[in-house]
């Protein structure tokens, strides 16, 4: 059934009808979640928590938009809200990412591989939940979600010029952040 | 081409958006410079960690869980469903005000003054024309004319002349 007529009959209390906007949104809208918390139960509330916000705001999307992105925005601002409600400005520490298994890939076990790629990507993302909220979700968008440059400028209800002044800056600022670290790890991808 | 620009041309060419005759133009510069060259390994190692690998799956029971907040909070807060309907009866209740006044002035009956004295006295199944017929049997001159000047208002009987 279109999205259309499932909103429609959704707004109308059918409950099976919104169960089935869901089924169909789920995972985008925990994986979106997931980018930006890195924890698995706080992307699930997080979802969760959304989801209701959809429910009870059905009846405000007057189709202007897609479904789809008016969804997506939905979402953006509510963890926007949540990182800015949690939002510590961490500064993290030299030791507390070389604790991380960031430079000791020997290059033979591929187990070892996976782990330790697995840590720098974990260095790379705690580095990011310090930045500024406005750049960590333009951040988060492009890079880890890999919405291209249209999307986001729907999605964040921002102009072009400003997604990619705002990209740009964003990019620098977590470079600028991570130079030590990437300097340790000796270029290597 | 300035270092300083090379950055800006550096992230948009990552992200294929650069146009082809300033790719050529970056690449050349980034050959003879060697920190530009660093400055883009840099940015590529950097989005390629940021790239999201396989993502894990949403706890179990997702919807069975979300079902039941909803229908928690629809609990907590039957009023919802009253000012959806309220909403909706708003106009309805207004077209139907409209009908029922508009059928009050449309079916009351005529007011009696408002008609003009051969309307009543045809309503009452009497002669409209006994009035002029007195008027032409008057024999005085005088007497008639003050009968044409008082039977100028029919709508006050009382003040006509009746000699």
């Amino acid at each position: 059934m279109e999205d259309k007529a499932l909103i429609e009959r959704a707004r109308d209390g059918d409950r099976a009808a919104f169960e089935a906007i869901v089924k169909r949104y789920e995972n985008k809208v925990f994986h979106l979640a997931y980018s930006f918390v890195q924890d698995r139960a706080s992307a699930d509330d997080l979802a969760q928590d959304i989801f209701v916000k959809i429910y009870l705001s059905l009846r405000k999307f007057h189709f202007k938009s897609e479904f789809g992105t008016w969804l997506y925005r939905l979402a953006v601002n509510h963890i926007k809200d949540h990182l800015r409600k949690t939002s510590r400005r961490k500064e993290i520490s030299l030791e507390e990412v070389k604790e991380m298994p960031f430079a000791t890939d020997d290059g033979h076990a591929q187990k070892e591989r996976e782990q330790v790629d697995a840590g720098r990507r974990r260095a790379v993302m705690k580095v990011l939940e310090t930045l500024p909220p406005k750049y960590r979700t333009i951040l988060t968008l492009r890079d880890v979600r890999g919405l291209s440059y249209e999307a986001i400028v729907r999605t964040l209800n921002l102009s072009p010029g400003t997604v990619d002044s705002r990209l740009h800056r964003a990019r620098r600022m977590l470079l600028r952040k991570m130079a030590p670290y990437l300097s340790e790890e000796g270029g290597s991808r | 081409m300035r270092c300083r620009e090379t950055e800006k041309w550096i992230l948009r060419s990552l992200d294929g958006i650069l146009d082809p005759a300033r790719v050529k133009a970056l690449d050349g510069h980034i050959e003879g410079c060697p920190r530009c060259r660093k400055l883009r390994e840099a940015y590529m190692v950097l989005l390629g960690r940021l790239k999201s690998p396989a993502e894990p799956e949403p706890l179990p029971r997702f919807r069975e869980r979300l079902r039941s907040r909803i229908a928690d909070r629809d609990r907590v807060e039957p009023w919802t469903v009253w000012a959806k309907w309220s909403l909706r009866a708003i106009p309805v209740s207004l077209v139907l005000i409209g009908c029922f006044i508009g059928a009050i002035a449309f079916l009351s009956p005529k007011l009696e003054e408002d008609m003009s004295q051969p309307e009543a006295l045809l309503l009452q199944n009497a002669d409209p024309l006994q009035g002029p017929q007195t008027l032409f049997n008057e024999e005085k001159v005088e007497n008639r004319n003050m009968m044409i000047i008082f039977a100028g208002d029919e709508r006050i009987p009382n003040r006509r002349y009746s000699p």
